[in-house]
């Protein structure tokens, strides 16, 4: 076991060391209560902590305080060192974050039970973090997985329907053509039968009910493309992608959640060059942020736009989802990316979509996410992707640094 | 007046079919139109009369989309095959490439279905020659420089290819070239306007379909030696590169309008395909040809015209616009050895082709000024008689390897 033994005195220091050093730990020492709190705050600290209570500056209640309030240290074992044995030290001892003290000058028998009781709970500690740790990571590639699946079901869903109009659209489309030319050729016949009112309004609105009806099929064409194109299957390698098609299809098959609140504005690079890319992740990681978007202004109850742009930067490609939204609170900024994070009700978010998002741009292409956000204004997100594929930096993905 | 075209839909869906004979109904002057409602009927009925197009879903129970286009490539070549398909997979598309011409994808207008069709009819009777041209329809590709097809399969095969170095050697060799071009401008991507560049070809298509199309699918293959003794194919396809390269950078010195520069480099590299494909068709008959043009001491094309009564030239364009390729490339190929018989008065891919082969050959011969096989007239009109240097200049700036 690591421990720590702070002591200012070096008498008691050296004499600690020695004891514990006999019992077979690896232990450490710090003259102060500053030099404690650097070693405890280090990667790889002691387990378990003797603390003297009087130090210059910063005494071991504080340091029990300080370390108790810094979430990203590893958990440690406080033993408080007193020469006081009142009950009232004791209780601001306890109250300051300390486990447990020892009354000084120490009992060599009390001090080796009481270490050991110390050594059986810092290890159950450290094993229950280890323990949740593992969980959360189980959880997020659950979450993960889930997210896959639905785009997955979903693209398949798209390409089933696409594939089931396909077919009557064409014929729909032919027989309407058909009843245009036919028009053309009857309304000849008709042209003597002038002033009355019915045949009129036949003559004036049957063009009209024509070319509406080839305009919706033809309309009915685009959204069948989209969705065909949205489901492609998953590719092993970066594809060479034309990302303004991705964004418009993507556009196209989330009409569902965003038609509603909002209107689309796109201003697409026509120069962008395609982007070595894994496609199907990252039509996620735009429908994430269309969904987003659209929830965003759902929440300001009035009917708003979201702008979706691409653009070539020197090495790399950009594209930015603004919504009109309302914004993204001072106060969540820096939780947004977290796995889990959501401010929406059970059943309307997980909290995946970011850092899916996230885990998607930065880890699997090297690229990187940011946002701008104002309350109650919008918030802009820009996604940065490298165009050789590659980008600088390497980047080791480990899942472990993006759950703590 | 010509004969009503024979067209020939097939489609497992009778409202479909029925559909197409409605809204197709204003052509009823000019095409004589049938339906079959599966691969059979299809095969049966271009066994008993032969049709001028065929028109085929892709999806279909029993015989499918690609074996009635493969079977007609194979038994009446000079059809026109079209793809009208709602869910072809990129798989089936690829299988079926080299014996397609275009494909259009459900749902599709009328109107386009007509406009594509009648492109197509128009392009095909660029050959008049009839027989000619049922000869020319067998060459569904050309080959490829074995180097380079090497390259390009070692390439693909490597752990990090990288599509950069595909799309350039895919760009010096007309057999690729022409493959990827030929799928891309077929309307696989919707009816985006055809592209003349080679390379752009590849990245839209990307390592995995240029792996399926070229290499899985031999939409390409590599040229054998051949057995004949004056027509040296292998000249066809340096003079390719140069002249590719060449036309580029004329067109790059004229204007710098990066469309034409890629028409003139397509332009380029096709120019004398027409060669290849006679040589396949004719076999040893085109190589005496030759003999007697490089016997007498005139151009090529001459003899062709002599004795085939086509040129390198008209079969080259005849091919090019059956590929799909931009009308520009293909009026530079039909009109390189006599631009003005284009009629064309302004500056273009056809002019800065012209100039580029007359300039090569005289590199050839190391002479100086203007070769004899120039047209004269033709640069006289536009205005580019005096410049002979400049053009020279332009060419070499752009470092012209052979
Ligand atoms: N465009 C935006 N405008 C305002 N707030 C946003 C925006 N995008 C994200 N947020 C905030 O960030 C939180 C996390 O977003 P994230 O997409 O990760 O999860 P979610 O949307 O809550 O759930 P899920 O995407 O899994 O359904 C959201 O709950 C929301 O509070
Ligand atoms: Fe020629
Ligand atoms: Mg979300």
């Amino acid at each position: 076991m690591r421990v720590l033994i702070a002591d200012d005195d070096p008498v008691s220091r050296l004499m600690l060391q020695a004891t514990l050093r006999k019992w077979g730990h690896d232990a450490v020492v710090a003259c102060d209560g500053r030099e404690a709190l650097s070693i405890l705050e280090q990667d790889l600290s002691p387990e378990l902590a003797i603390l003297d209570w009087m130090m210059p500056e910063i005494d071991g209640p504080e340091v029990c305080r300080r370390i108790r309030q810094n979430s990203t240290s590893s958990p440690v074992y406080i033993m408080l060192l007193t020469a006081k044995s009142q009950r009232e030290d004791l209780i601001v001892g306890l109250g300051a974050g300390a486990d447990d003290y020892i009354p000084k000058p120490f009992n060599h028998q009390e001090l080796y039970a009481r270490l050991q009781v110390g050594f059986r709970v810092a290890d159950l500690q450290r094993k229950l973090a280890d323990r949740v740790n593992d969980l959360e990571i189980a959880l997020m590639r659950l979450g993960r997985a889930q997210q896959a699946r639905k785009l997955e079901a979903l693209g398949q869903m798209a390409s089933g329907i696409a594939h089931e109009i396909n077919t009557p659209t064409q014929y729909i489309g032919d027989n309407v053509r058909f009843l245009q030319d036919s028009w053309t050729e009857l309304r000849p016949f008709l042209g003597c039968q002038a002033g009355n009112p019915d045949l009129d309004y036949l003559i004036r609105e049957v063009p009209k009910a024509i070319d509406e009806s080839l305009q919706g099929i033809q309309k009915v064409g685009k959204i069948v493309r989209a969705m065909r194109d949205f489901a492609h299957p998953p590719s092993e390698n970066k594809v060479h992608t034309d990302i303004n098609h991705a964004v418009l299809t993507t556009i196209t098959v989330a009409t569902n959640e965003w038609g509603y609140v909002a209107d689309i504005e796109t201003s697409l690079d026509p120069q962008l060059p395609r982007t070595p890319c894994f496609p199907g992740e990252i039509q996620q990681v735009l429908l994430n942020l269309l969904v987003n978007a659209a929830h965003a202004i759902a929440d300001t109850q009035q009917k708003g736009v979201i702008r979706v742009a691409t653009s070539t930067q020197t090495d790399s490609i950009e594209i930015r989802v603004s919504d009109s939204g309302r914004g993204i609170p001072k106060e969540y900024r820096e939780k947004v990316f977290e796995p889990f994070f959501t401010t929406k009700d059970v059943g309307e978010g997980t909290g995946q979509g970011l850092a899916v998002a996230y885990s998607v741009i930065v880890h699997q292409h090297n690229g990187k996410i940011w946002f701008d956000s104002e309350s109650g204004k919008g918030t802009t997100f820009y996604i940065r992707l490298p165009i050789d594929g590659i980008g600088s930096g390497k980047n080791e993905y480990e899942e472990a640094h993006f759950v703590r | 007046m010509s004969m009503k075209k024979r067209i020939l839909f097939v489609d497992d869906d009778a409202q479909v079919l029925q559909g197409l004979r409605r809204g197709l109904r204003s052509m009823k002057d000019e095409w004589q139109m049938e339906f079959a409602s599966c691969g059979k009927e299809a095969l049966d009925a271009m066994n008993s009369t032969p049709i001028d197009v065929l028109v085929t879903d892709m999806r279909m129970p029993g015989i499918d989309g690609v074996q009635v286009l493969v079977e007609a490539f194979e038994h009446y070549p000079q059809t026109i095959r079209v793809v009208l398909s709602g869910h072809a997979t990129a798989e089936t598309l690829f299988r079926a490439a080299s014996a397609t011409h275009m494909i259009l994808i459900k749902p599709c207008d009328t109107e386009l279905i007509k406009a594509r069709v009648q492109q197509m009819l128009r392009r095909n009777e660029r050959l008049r020659d009839e027989s000619l041209r049922s000869l020319v329809a067998k060459v569904a590709a050309v080959p490829s420089a074995p180097m380079l097809f090497l390259q390009v399969v070692k390439e693909l095969e490597s752990e990090n290819c990288s599509l950069e170095k595909i799309a350039q050697f895919v760009s010096m060799d007309m057999g690729m070239a022409a493959s990827v071009l030929h799928f891309v401008n077929s309307g696989y991507f919707g009816g985006r306007s055809p592209i003349s560049s080679p390379e752009r070809a590849v990245h839209l298509l990307g390592v995995e379909a240029v792996r399926d199309l070229l290499i899985t699918n031999r939409a390409c293959s590599a040229q054998r030696t051949s057995d004949f003794r004056s027509f040296d194919a292998t000249m066809v396809w340096s003079q390719g590169i140069g002249a590719s390269v060449g036309a580029r950078a004329i067109a790059y010195a004229h204007s710098e309008n990066s469309a034409m520069a890629d028409d003139a480099f397509a332009a380029g590299l096709f120019h004398d395909i027409g060669q290849v494909v006679l040589g396949r068709a004719l076999g040893t008959f085109y190589d005496s040809v030759v003999e007697r043009a490089l016997s007498r001491g005139e151009p090529v094309w001459m003899a062709e015209r002599d004795v085939i009564g086509s040129t390198h030239a008209e079969v080259g364009a005849h091919v090019l616009g059956l590929w799909g390729m931009p009308d520009a490339v293909v009026d530079a190929v039909a009109f390189h050895h006599s631009p003005s018989e284009s009629g064309a008065s302004e500056f273009g891919a056809l002019t800065a082709l012209h100039l580029a082969d007359a300039m090569e050959e005289q590199k050839l011969m190391e002479a100086q000024g203007w070769s004899r096989t120039v047209d004269r007239g033709y640069l006289r009109q536009l205005g580019l008689e005096g410049r002979w240097e400049h053009w020279m200049n332009a060419m070499s700036k752009d470092g012209i390897k052979l």
